[in-house]
């Protein structure tokens, strides 16, 4: 993101004032329209559902210009959003209809650039929250197991996870 | 963020549906290979290093192996590291050979020993480079189900028959890696350096590294080492443009090594001559080889009707080739493509051209028409270095007028200042037909307002050609010339004066010319509305215009219409026009129009109070000026960056910007506004009277010049600063009769605060938040809070203190003597935000009093004073607040509670 795209999604977003909460109920709402498996990953009640994004949201948009804070908040949601089985596919359905409810809710005001913006922003997002959702993959990760490597193994071991998981895992399929 | 910060290793960006196909691969048992095929640089190994990780992450055992050209011809060298030892050596250890059959069962063994009943993961990098014996071995672990593949292999390399045999395709998942599109590359820059890159250097790394992502870690690596690539405040730009590293050159070096030597050739060819028709190779390479090449992922091919054209695939190739290709060798090169090209018959217009500026490579020599010709092309490309080598040459040959004025336009586009003006004196000299001399005082004209900063010699010029023209046209664009000189030397009064006493001019084209200058004259003198109406009339004849040659660049009207909607205190649409224009000229790369834009960017953030944001385009207004020499647009944008340090309370800094500011020549352009930088940073010093004085004299200079929405600006300040009765009169006067809602809202507001009404200075406050200048709007909710208070209506005055900052919450941390200090914070009890809270969502006193374990009456006198407070009445009002509240309260950071 530019400097400048960085101040229209903010302005953007905190020009939506009030109306955040319809506009999040609306963009679930769309969500579940595009994709009713989508349906399953969220077992909140609507409102809360969005109550939840709203706050999300905003403390990712607020922490983008300091990016350490932007990371390990979108970094940590990421892990959260893999426990639910969202995967890469659910982040460009996201994407769409994110964009897809902007455009309603601004109408022409929702410029081509402002459409940019938060597309970039967005993909900054969703591609922080997926390198998050892959270094958690398994948790209670085991060091030491040994990977084998030309030159000198011996020196190099990373962590692996200690549980052996099931070969067809569900949020592998 | 530190050099060793940037040189961790990359973040993956882009690669999730790949690795997700990976995911898939692995967890089936009828797939026994994933290979990842992409041309060089393209992040082949990193793709398959992140499958490994992600396998040994889901608890598989693995490895790597990495194939090489040199232990090619080594058998086992590419997997030694993984048998069990003897095995690597071809003897069992008791000095005799070991039988296939058994180094097979061994090796076997001891996979599944480390694949634990599982498949292991091994993963070989270059797998197309892997020897025949590791390839041997490593097929019958696959098929046995003991391996399970993740390979990378180069494309356009084809695999020995032993490696193509690893994998059956019905059980391999075979990914095609693409370059990385141009989003990716801005996300994964933002994600590698930690800060967002501004738009030309994340447009420039785009471009220079193609995508590939090697390139680009190479070129910000080098960048920033040598301090090409630098964090201004935050955001990363380049100082400089960027150069090749010795690795990137080794990189290059290397790829283009692995191609037979007429493959080189063809190469160098296209390096030092853009694409080419497939007929300029006859006789240096052959049709296979071609096809190789772009097999290999180095060159492109396009088919436009019968003709095949081929380009170099990668930017930075190009670079790196011409760089090596020795000089003799060049001479070559372009004389044989000139004799084959020639041969061929030269029939388009551009081979010609082309021929033109090859002969001149190789001889330093050719056509004058045809370099003159060639010069206008790459004009129209704004390729000005090229033009300045095209025309420069032709000059030299045979100097004309229209040449001259080509060489001269681009050299001050150029920022060179002094050398332009000699050329089109030059040219000037030679010109003998009336548009000529139109044209050659048109460019004189600009250089010496905006490069040289002399528009007295501009005026005499002016005068002087003038005086030469002899037909009606030619003397009306002369004096739209003139008034465009006076407007932009600080003069629009005169500009204005001089245009009522002349006729509306019937050619288009000096209309064209007129409505430029008109525009802005009528938009300073305080009729935006008006001024936008000949800026857009401009744009249409402008563009209906046949013949644009020797004019400005068309955005330039565009600048005059963000001028006018600025003024005229149409923000919004201001701030899309600016940002329009901005990415237009820094697509098209005019560096003085990209300034012009960046600065009224920050112009319109500045009105809007987000003084972040106006700290931001000044500092790219500057930082452009300062590359390219435009000291004048950089005077304009220095006073702009010191209002905004000042109202962030960067005393220092806004100092030092002022210092800068007095350093530069005078320059005319908005003169009396640049005054503002100096007022403001008196403020944040805690000057505030010599402010004020400052502010007075400039608006004097403001009203004499003609700069009447400049001069309600200073004088509007004056009054926020606390002498609202020394301006009123004066601010009245500028807004009679003009078309501006901004300075009609200044008026007004000036005589609000005179008044001290407290209702009305809160309709101010509306206003000016409707108008979206935020700031202000605070300052006027501050002060209606203080006139409530002052007729005792604490309530009310409560509810306009919650409202002032909920507006000084969006402007960045701007901080004016008129923005309530954070002393006078409401500040709840936490007994009373809890009650509050809760009341606030719908729940009834009694139900909060059982849950407080409350009486309900010390309820309600909790709920009592935080409304008192918070000047509400009732508890939608006081949803409303919290919301609002709480909303800020994120925007802020989310550090401070505010009540």
């Amino acid at each position: 993101m530019t400097p400048q795209q960085v101040a229209l999604v903010q302005e953007s977003w905190a020009a939506m004032g009030p109306q955040i909460n319809a506009v999040a109920a609306r963009f679930y709402h769309l969500l579940f329209e595009a994709d009713p498996n989508v349906r399953d990953l969220f077992s909140e009640d609507p409102n809360v559902q969005a109550d939840i994004l709203v706050t999300e949201m905003a403390l990712i948009v607020n922490s983008i210009p300091r990016f350490d804070a932007f990371t390990a908040r979108a970094r940590e949601l990421g892990a959260r959003h893999v426990q639910y089985g969202v995967t890469h596919r659910h982040f460009e359905i996201a994407e769409r209809v994110l964009l897809q409810t902007f455009e309603e809710t601004f109408g022409p005001a929702f410029t081509d650039e402002l459409r940019e913006a938060w597309r970039m922003g967005f993909d900054l997002m969703a591609e922080t929250m997926m390198q998050g959702a892959a270094d958690a993959v398994l948790e209670g990760a085991r060091s030491g197991r040994r990977v084998d490597q030309p030159g000198c193994p011996e020196q190099l071991s990373i962590s692996c996870s200690g549980r052996r998981a099931p070969r067809a895992r569900e949020s592998d399929r | 963020m530190t050099q060793a910060a940037v040189a961790e290793r990359w973040p993956l960006v882009g690669r999730r549906p790949e690795l997700a196909r990976f995911a898939d691969a692995l967890a089936d048992r009828e797939c026994d290979a994933f290979v990842v095929h992409g041309p060089a640089g393209v992040g082949k190994s990193r793709l398959a290093e992140e499958c490994l990780r992600h396998a040994l992450r889901l608890g598989c055992p693995g490895g790597r192996a990495l194939a090489s050209a040199e232990a090619r011809s080594v058998p086992l060298a590419a997997i030694a590291h993984l048998l069990p030892p003897g095995v690597e050596s071809g003897s069992n250890g008791r000095g005799q050979a070991v039988e296939p059959v058994e180094l097979f069962a061994r090796v076997k063994r001891a996979f599944a020993d480390r694949g634990d009943g599982g498949r292991y993961v091994l993963m070989v990098d270059d797998l197309h480079l892997l020897d025949v014996t590791s390839a041997t071995l490593l097929r019958q672990l696959i098929v046995t189900g003991t391996v399970f593949l993740v390979g990378a292999v180069l494309s356009g390399q084809r695999p020995a028959t032993s490696v193509a045999m690893l994998w059956r395709d019905d059980r391999c998942r075979r990914v095609d890696l693409e370059l990385l599109p141009r989003d990716k590359v801005e996300t994964l820059l933002h994600q590698a350096l930690g800060a967002p890159v501004d738009g030309p250097a994340a447009h420039t790394l785009w471009s220079t590294s193609g995508g590939n992502v090697l390139f680009l870690r190479e070129l910000v690596l080098g960048a920033e080492h040598s301090g090409a690539l630098v964090d201004e405040g935050g955001v990363w730009r380049l100082a400089r443009p960027l150069t090749s590293t010795p690795r990137l050159n080794e990189l290059v070096a290397a790829r283009v090594a692995s191609v037979e030597e007429s493959g080189q050739r063809a190469l160098e060819m296209l390096a030092l001559c853009g694409p080419l028709g497939v007929e300029a190779f006859q006789g240096v390479v052959g049709p296979e080889t071609l096809e190789l090449l772009e097999e290999a992922g180095l060159v492109t091919v396009t088919v436009d009707g019968r003709r095949s054209e081929l380009a170099l695939a990668h930017p930075l190739h190009r670079a790196v080739l011409r760089d090596r290709t020795p000089v003799l060798r060049r001479r070559t090169i372009f004389l044989n493509l000139v004799a084959t090209i020639e041969r061929w018959g030269a029939h388009r217009r551009e081979d010609r051209l082309r021929i033109a500026s090859w002969r001149l490579e190789a001889t330093g020599k050719a056509d004058p028409d045809l370099l003159a010709q060639a010069a206008r092309l790459a004009d129209h490309a704004h390729d000005y270095q090229l033009v300045v080598r095209l025309a420069g040459a032709a000059q030299a040959q045979r100097p004309s007028t229209e040449t001259g004025l080509l060489l001269g336009r681009a050299l001050f586009e150029l920022g060179s200042f002094e050398r332009a003006d000699a050329e089109l004196a030059g040219a000037g000299a030679l010109a003998n037909e009336d548009w000529q001399l139109v044209a050659v005082a048109a460019a004189r004209a600009a250089n010496l307002v905006w490069g040289l900063l002399r528009p007295d010699e501009a005026l005499a010029l002016n005068q002087a050609a003038h005086d030469a023209v002899t037909t009606q046209a030619a003397h009306d664009e002369l004096v739209a010339q003139r008034c465009w000189i006076l407007v932009f030397s600080g003069m629009p009064a005169m500009a204005r004066e001089l245009r009522k006493s002349t006729r509306q001019p019937r050619s288009s084209r000096v209309r064209v010319v007129r409505t430029l200058a008109d525009s802005y004259a009528t938009t300073l003198a305080g009729f935006p509305n008006a001024g936008l109406d000949l800026a857009r009339e401009g744009v249409e004849d402008h563009e209906r215009l046949q013949d644009q040659f020797w004019l400005d660049h068309p955005a330039s009207h565009a600048l005059a219409e963000v001028t006018a909607l600025t003024d005229a205190g149409r923000l919004a649409e201001a701030r899309t026009c600016a940002a329009e224009g901005y990415r237009r000229a820094s697509r098209e790369q005019v560096p003085l129009l990209q300034i012009r834009f960046a600065f009224h960017c920050g112009r319109i953030s500045l009105l809007s109070g987000m003084a972040r944001t106006a700290r931001r385009w000044y500092k790219e207004a500057v930082a452009r000026s300062d590359a390219t020499g435009f000291a004048g647009p950089q005077a304009m944008a220095l006073g702009g960056l010191a209002v905004s340090e000042a109202l962030l309370g960067e005393v220092g800094a806004a100092e030092t910007t002022v210092l800068a500011m007095d350093g530069l020549v005078g320059f005319g352009f908005l003169r009396p506004e640049r005054e503002l930088g100096r007022a403001w940073w008196h403020v944040a010093r805690g000057d505030v009277p010599e402010a004020r004085r400052i502010l007075s004299t400039a608006a004097g200079d403001a009203i004499a010049t003609g700069h009447v929405t400049t001069a309600s600006w200073l004088l509007h300040d004056v009054a926020r600063l606390g002498r609202p009765d020394e301006v009123v009169e004066q601010l009245a006067e500028l807004a009679a009769g003009r078309d501006s809602d901004l300075i009609a809202l200044r008026a007004r507001h000036g005589r609000a605060l005179v008044d001290r009404d407290a209702d009305t200075l809160g309709t101010i406050a509306d206003q000016w938040e409707a108008m979206g200048a935020f700031l202000v709007a605070a300052e006027a909710a501050g002060e209606a809070s203080r006139a409530a208070a002052r007729t005792g209506s604490a309530r009310r005055s409560s509810a306009f203190t919650v409202r002032a900052f909920s507006l000084a919450a969006r402007c960045e941390g701007a901080k004016t003597p008129g923005v309530l200090d954070s002393e006078a914070i409401v500040i709840l009890t936490s007994r009373e935000r809890e009650v509050a809270a809760l009341a606030a969502s719908g729940i009834a006193s009694r139900e909060i009093a059982g849950r407080l374990f409350l009486s309900v009456r010390t309820v309600n006198n909790h709920l009592q004073r935080a409304y008192e407070k918070l000047g509400v009445s009732s508890r939608q009002e006081l949803l409303a607040t919290f919301e609002r509240g709480e909303r800020e309260q994120e925007e802020a950071g989310g550090d401070r509670r505010r009540w």
